[in-house]
C-alpha cells in the first residue's frame, strides 16, 4: 500500500511519524526521572504537607503529558508496525524462523510498553494516590529503559538480516 | 563484539536525550505548576535544590551523548560518505544544534544562582533538542536508504 503513496508522501510523513515517536517518549522517560529522582530530593526538607501538595501538583499536570506521550506513542508504533509488517515477515523467511528475526524483539518492546503505560496511569491516577508511587516510578523507569532497549536490538537485527538479503540477492544475480 | 557495542551505544544514545529532554520540559514547563503553592522562599530553595540535582543529571547525560555520539558517527561513517551530501546536510545540523543546545544548558546551570534569563535559555533549548532529535531522525531516514538509485517503496515496506 505505501507503494502507491506519492514518493513526498512517504519521505515527510515516515520520518515525521518517527520524530513524533521519540518525542512522547523523551517526554515520558523524562518526566518520570525527573518525578522518581530530582522532585523528592528537592522537597525533602518541606514538611510532609507540603511535599504532597508540590508532587500532586505537579503530577496532576504530568498526568495531562503522559496521557498525550501514551496516545501519541500507541498511534505512531501503530504506523511504524503497520508498515515495517511486510519486512517482518520477509526477514522470517531469509533466517528461516520468527525467533530468529526482529519480531520477537519488536513485540516485547510493546508488551513493555503497554506494562509501562498500564504502570503510569496507576501512579497518575487522580482518585486514589497508590501506595509508595516513588518507588512505583522506579519501576515504571526501568521498564521504559527495557522496552527501548528491546527497541534498539529489533531495529540493530532488522538491517543486519536486511544487508545479509541484499548481499544474498547481489550474489545471486550480479549485475 | 560490534554488534553489542553497535546497539550499546545506539540505546546509551537514545536514553540520555529522553532523560534530557523530558528533564527540562519538565523543568520549565510542569515543576512551576507544582511549586505554585510554596511561599516565595520555599519556591525558590526547592527550585534551587531541583536545579543542582537537575545539574548532576545533565553533567552525565551530556558525556554520554558525547561519547555514544562519537562511537555512532565513526561506525556510520562510510554510510553516511555513500550517501552526500544528503547525509552531512542533517548529520551536520544534528551535531552542531546538539551541541549548541548543550552549550546553553551548561551555561543555564552553572553556579550556585540561575542566570536572570534562565527560563527564556531553557525554553530555547528545549526547542534545540527536538530539531536536533529531528535532524537525526532524517539523518537516519538518509542513511537507511539503499545507495542505488532504486525506489526503497516500490520494493519493500520500509
Amino acid at each position: 500500500m505505501l507503494s502507491e503513496w506519492p514518493e513526498w508522501l512517504t519521505n515527510t510523513a515516515l520520518p515525521l511519524n518517527r520524530w513524533l515517536h521519540i518525542v512522547a517518549c523523551t517526554l515520558m522517560v523524562g518526566g518520570v526521572l525527573f518525578f522518581e529522582m530530582v522532585v523528592p530530593l528537592a522537597t525533602a526538607d518541606l514538611r510532609e504537607e507540603q511535599q504532597m501538595a508540590v508532587f500532586g501538583r505537579a503530577r496532576w499536570v504530568f498526568r495531562r503529558i503522559f496521557l498525550l506521550a501514551t496516545l501519541l506513542l500507541v498511534i505512531t508504533g501503530t504506523i511504524s508496525t503497520w508498515r515495517m509488517w511486510k519486512l517482518y515477515h520477509l526477514d522470517e523467511q531469509t533466517v528461516g524462523g520468527f525467533f530468529f528475526g526482529s519480531r520477537p524483539w519488536v513485540v516485547g518492546h510493546a508488551a513493555l510498553a503497554i506494562l509501562a503505560f498500564w504502570i503510569g496511569l496507576l501512579v497518575m491516577r487522580t482518585k486514589r494516590l497508590l501506595p509508595r508511587p516513588v518507588s512505583w516510578l522506579r519501576v515504571l523507569l526501568v521498564v521504559l529503559f527495557i522496552s527501548m532497549f528491546a527497541a534498539t536490538v529489533a531495529r540493530h537485527m532488522r538491517l543486519r538480516i536486511e544487508h545479509m538479503r541484499r548481499l544474498q540477492t547481489h550474489t545471486e544475480s550480479p549485475v | 563484539m560490534h554488534a553489542f557495542l553497535s546497539v550499546l551505544f545506539r540505546w546509551l544514545h537514545i536514553v540520555p536525550v529522553a532523560i534530557l529532554i523530558g528533564g527540562v520540559f519538565t523543568m520549565r514547563v510542569i515543576l512551576p505548576v507544582g511549586l505554585k503553592t510554596l511561599e516565595e522562599s520555599q519556591r525558590s530553595m526547592v527550585l534551587l535544590r531541583c536545579r543542582r540535582v537537575f545539574k548532576m543529571t545533565v553533567h552525565t547525560c551530556i558525556l554520554l551523548l558525547l561519547a555514544s555520539g562519537i562511537y555512532n558517527t565513526i561506525a556510520n561513517w562510510p554510510a553516511y560518505q555513500a550517501r552526500l551530501p544528503m547525509s552531512h546536510a542533517f548529520w551536520g545540523p544534528h551535531v552542531i544544534l546538539g551541541l549548541l543546545a548543550m552549550g546553553i544548558l551548561l551555561y543555564v546551570l552553572a553556579g550556585r544562582q540561575p542566570p536572570p534569563t534562565h527560563q527564556r535559555w531553557m525554553a530555547i533549548s528545549l526547542g534545540l533538542l527536538l530539531l536536533v532529535v529531528l535532524f537525526a531522525d532524517l539523518t537516519k531516514w538518509v542513511r537507511d536508504q539503499p545507495t542505488s538509485p532504486q525506489k526503497v517503496y516500490q520494493t519493500s515496506a520500509r
